[in-house]
């Protein structure tokens, strides 16, 4: 098991951020909600928690940017929200990304 | 909901977790699981809501580990190595350039290095008997200045013994002693 936790925190590096900016895509969310969303993703997100540290590298590359908004129940919200930069980054990656997958599954495949 | 007594341990222990990484991103985990907490929790949350809540979450070194370590963690552990030039010991120094000079001059006369490496061994002795040698100069000093006069005493023997047959060649001429 704990090799296993070992591999996928490996596998996750690299691709986590990216999966963040997708989610993030059709529209901003605050904290709790992008870690709703997330939590879907088992194995991707092993806790919400992670997520955290995540984001304020995303803010610190200039890939999401934050903002304030009144809430209907409760004290403002801080909301997350793609920038320019983050919008073109996620699309460098969604191009990449499929050929590698492609790639690794052909490997997976052929040599067994 | 911070007055929960298990929300406020776990930030204290998130906030520990976090030493040692990013500032910034300390300061903004901390402040976004606050916010995720206040979100989650509500006003008046039962201990079981508080329980699942900070289950979800997960562990505080698991978010830590997702945390990029600081640049001055590094720094961190190099504070005893930082402050080495100031300590480098001066006395170490000198003996350690003795030991050298009289191993040097062993070579022109046996004798003339004898008392340099003498002086060198034991100022280099007391040096690395106060410590803090960090550079290493005073044991390198002790090595050589024993060295070298182990080498000047089997030089100076040899000499002697051959010495007492045939007029010693070279350099030995200059010494004081040697065979008339």
């Amino acid at each position: 098991m704990a090799a296993e936790d070992a591999l996928l925190t490996q596998l996750r590096k690299g691709v986590l951020e990216y999966c963040v900016l997708a989610c993030l895509q059709r529209d901003r969310a605050y904290g709790l909600e992008l870690a709703t969303r997330l939590s879907r993703y088992q194995v991707l997100f092993a806790s919400e928690g992670t997520l955290y540290p995540l984001l304020s590298r995303l803010r610190k590359q200039g890939w999401v940017e934050t903002t304030w908004q009144e809430s209907t129940s409760g004290p403002p919200r801080r909301y997350y929200e793609l920038t320019p930069d983050g919008r073109a980054a996620l699309d460098q990656f969604t191009r990449s990304w499929q050929p590698f997958r492609d790639d690794v599954d052909t490997v997976l495949a052929e040599s067994r | 909901m911070s007055d929960h007594p298990l929300v406020a341990a776990y930030l204290a222990d998130l906030d520990r977790a976090l030493i040692g990484t990013d500032p910034r991103e300390r300061e903004d985990t901390l402040e976004a699981i606050r916010d995720h907490l206040r979100e989650a929790l509500g006003d008046a949350p039962t201990s079981d809501d508080v329980r699942g809540v900070l289950a979800d979450l997960g562990s505080v070194d698991a978010i830590a580990a997702g945390a990029t370590p600081s640049a001055g963690a590094a720094t961190v552990t190099v504070v005893p190595a930082t402050d080495s030039p100031a300590r480098l010991d001066r006395g170490a120094l000198v003996a350690l350039v003795a030991s050298v000079v009289a191993l040097l001059l062993l070579f022109w006369s046996p004798w003339a290095g004898l008392p340099l490496a003498l002086v060198a061994l034991v100022v280099a002795v007391q040096r690395t008997r106060r410590g803090g040698d960090r550079s290493g100069a005073a044991w390198t000093a002790v090595v050589v200045s024993a060295a070298t006069l182990v080498l000047g005493v089997v030089l100076s023997l040899t000499l002697f013994a051959s010495g007492a047959g045939s007029p010693a060649p070279g350099p030995v001429d200059d010494a004081p002693t040697s065979a008339s």
